[in-house]
């Protein structure tokens, strides 16, 4: 998985370089609405043991309002970082897109006339979009969770390591079936790529006024529907 | 479902669980070590903060699988290597001779210039040579026939001439420059082409002749198509030269497909124009006059014409015959003509 990521990164690094100011910006968002989620937590842990504990409603109350606050401003915040980190993924996309469109038209005669056009065509319009796909989890899941994850280590060691222990010892549980289905899950997306190819390739000849013209001819109208409803279960 | 969301919704429902069984350790631990009541809280909510995160990024490997499979066929495309050596040279205008030595072309195996996953069929079985130590010059300003068997090799000879396709062996060049080594852009300028099959877009019929020349005028356009014999069909159709064409230009007869490939290359106005049994489609009156229009057009330019029709080769003043790719007669053009009639 490690080989595959690190191929995934050279491809996107060229394109992500060319948006550093957004990136910068999308990174910031990203930090400052993970650091923020703290927050409730400590806030919750104030307004019992200050406020609800002692009595003071009123203290509780001013807790209380501050967890809701950083709740509030969490949410815009990861809102913005949203769009921003869907524009970063359409920008991969779209350069990803050129760069490879640009290569296809200037590859020998020999390569368009042995290629299924509907593949190529699969492989220009839906990889890319699978790869933005990639770029907003990379970012969003893997470094905006992975903060949350070593900030909130970092709180729960310092308010009591014992728990901190316990729940490292746990997290292990958490990453063997993902290690199981990792595996399947990119086998099973690489199967489904291969077969929204076959279904652009069938579209290409089928769909346009040559397959039009060969089916009034031919009468191939049952024997096309059956073919596309195989293909389309796969 | 798919077989992709099968597997997210089994182990983000498994990883749930776990997690939840973690939580309630974390308040018997708060219990054991005295802590107070808040603090219990806080470090359940820290702990669900911990827990979350590693349950998004074990399932998330879902859709990032799809990515990571994704980049690595993107990868493999842009490694597949097209010509390295892309030429940059152009040439003094107008360029006359166009001369074949000792080329040898072989169609590449099935599959074998394409990626697997890409290729419509993946048989390796060797082709033989299609064409074989092919030589001939094109006369500069003259009109030189290509005829021979089906099968012969004459599109390819045709696709080699106009730098479509690469020969394995031997050198096509243009007044003494080898095709490889011209500008792709020059070369197209300097060769054109008419093949069998018009190549047309569903757009309108301006934005098709425009292929061959974009910055050309309404009258330029009307005049090409004139040349070709389709002076009426701008008057025939309802919107004239914006009138869509459909589909491969599905809207135009197969004649007229035919011509409009024609005042495509009068539009280009190459140096050496290639023929590729260009009038096939035509009614012999037709196809007189378009030849007499054609003729007038490239007068003094060289022409290299492929065809079968015995009408088509008399006009020609060289004509070279193919058998297996192989050259096999290059005559004088009413020598041959009185032959095959």
């Amino acid at each position: 998985m490690l080989r595959h990521l690190r191929g995934a990164l050279s491809l996107i690094h060229p394109h992500l370089a060319a948006e550093r100011a957004r990136l910068a910006a999308y990174l910031s968002l990203l930090l400052a609405s993970t650091g923020l989620a703290l927050v409730a937590p400590l806030a919750l842990q104030h307004a019992v043991d200050d406020g609800l504990a002692s009595g003071t409603v009123a203290v509780a109350l001013g807790w209380i309002a501050l967890g809701a606050l950083t709740g509030v401003l969490v949410a815009a915040l990861q809102s913005i970082t949203g769009v921003l980190g869907s524009r970063l993924g359409s920008r991969v996309t779209e350069g990803v897109r050129c760069e490879l469109y640009r290569h296809i038209i200037r590859l020998p005669h020999s390569f368009h006339s042995q290629s299924r056009s509907g593949a190529v065509n699969s492989r220009v319009t839906r990889d890319p979009v699978e790869l933005q796909t990639l770029v907003q989890q990379l970012f969003g899941t893997f470094l905006g969770q992975g903060v949350t994850l070593i900030c909130a280590a970092v709180v729960v060691g310092w308010s009591s390591p014992l728990t901190l222990l316990a729940v490292a010892v746990t997290v292990p549980l958490f990453l063997l079936p993902s290690r199981y289905w990792a595996d399947r899950a990119f086998r099973a997306a690489r199967d489904q790529s291969a077969a929204h190819a076959e279904l652009q390739h069938f579209l290409g000849e089928s769909v346009g006024v040559n397959g039009s013209l060969t089916r009034e001819l031919f009468a191939t109208q049952e024997a096309d529907a059956g073919r596309w409803a195989r293909l389309a279960a796969i | 479902m798919d077989r992709r969301n099968f597997a997210f919704h089994r182990s983000s429902f498994f990883v749930l669980a776990i997690s939840g069984l973690c939580v309630s350790a974390v308040y018997a631990l708060g219990a054991l070590q005295g802590a107070s009541v808040g603090q219990v809280v806080a470090l359940a909510a820290l702990v669900t903060l911990i827990h979350a995160p590693v349950v998004a990024m074990t399932t998330v490997s879902v859709g990032v699988s799809g990515g990571l499979a994704a980049a690595e066929r993107i990868r493999a495309l842009l490694d597949f290597a097209g010509p390295s050596d892309v030429g940059t040279k152009t040439l003094v205008r107008p360029v006359a001779s166009l001369q074949f030595d000792r080329v040898w072309f072989t169609h590449p195996a099935p599959g074998s210039a394409t990626l697997p996953d890409l290729a419509g069929d993946t048989g390796e079985a060797a082709t033989e040579a299609t064409i074989r130590d092919l030589s001939f010059a094109l006369p500069a300003g003259l009109t030189t026939a290509l005829a021979g068997p089906s099968g012969a090799g004459k599109t390819t000879t045709a696709l080699l001439a106009a730098g479509v396709l690469r020969p394995d062996q031997g050198q096509i060049t243009l007044d003494g420059t080898t095709l490889a080594d011209i500008d792709p852009d020059e070369l197209h300028r300097i060769v054109g082409m008419v093949t069998q099959d018009a190549h047309l877009l569903h757009a309108s019929l301006r934005d098709n002749l425009a292929l061959a020349a974009p910055g050309a005028t309404d009258a330029e356009l009307v005049a090409a198509l004139r040349i070709a014999q389709l002076g009426g069909l701008v008057d025939q159709l309802p919107q004239g030269l914006d009138t869509m064409l459909g589909d491969r230009g599905v809207r135009l007869s197969g004649g007229e497909r035919q011509r409009l490939s024609l005042a495509r290359v009068v539009l280009a106005d190459p140096d050496i124009v290639i023929f590729d049994e260009a009038t096939a489609h035509l009614d012999p009156d037709t196809e007189n006059a378009l030849h007499r229009a054609m003729s007038q057009q490239f007068a003094g330019r060289t022409q290299f014409v492929i065809a079968h029709r015995p009408g088509t080769i008399a006009r020609a003043d060289v004509i070279i015959r193919l058998e297996h790719g192989r050259l096999v007669e290059e005559t004088p053009g009413s020598q041959q003509t009185q032959e095959i009639s």
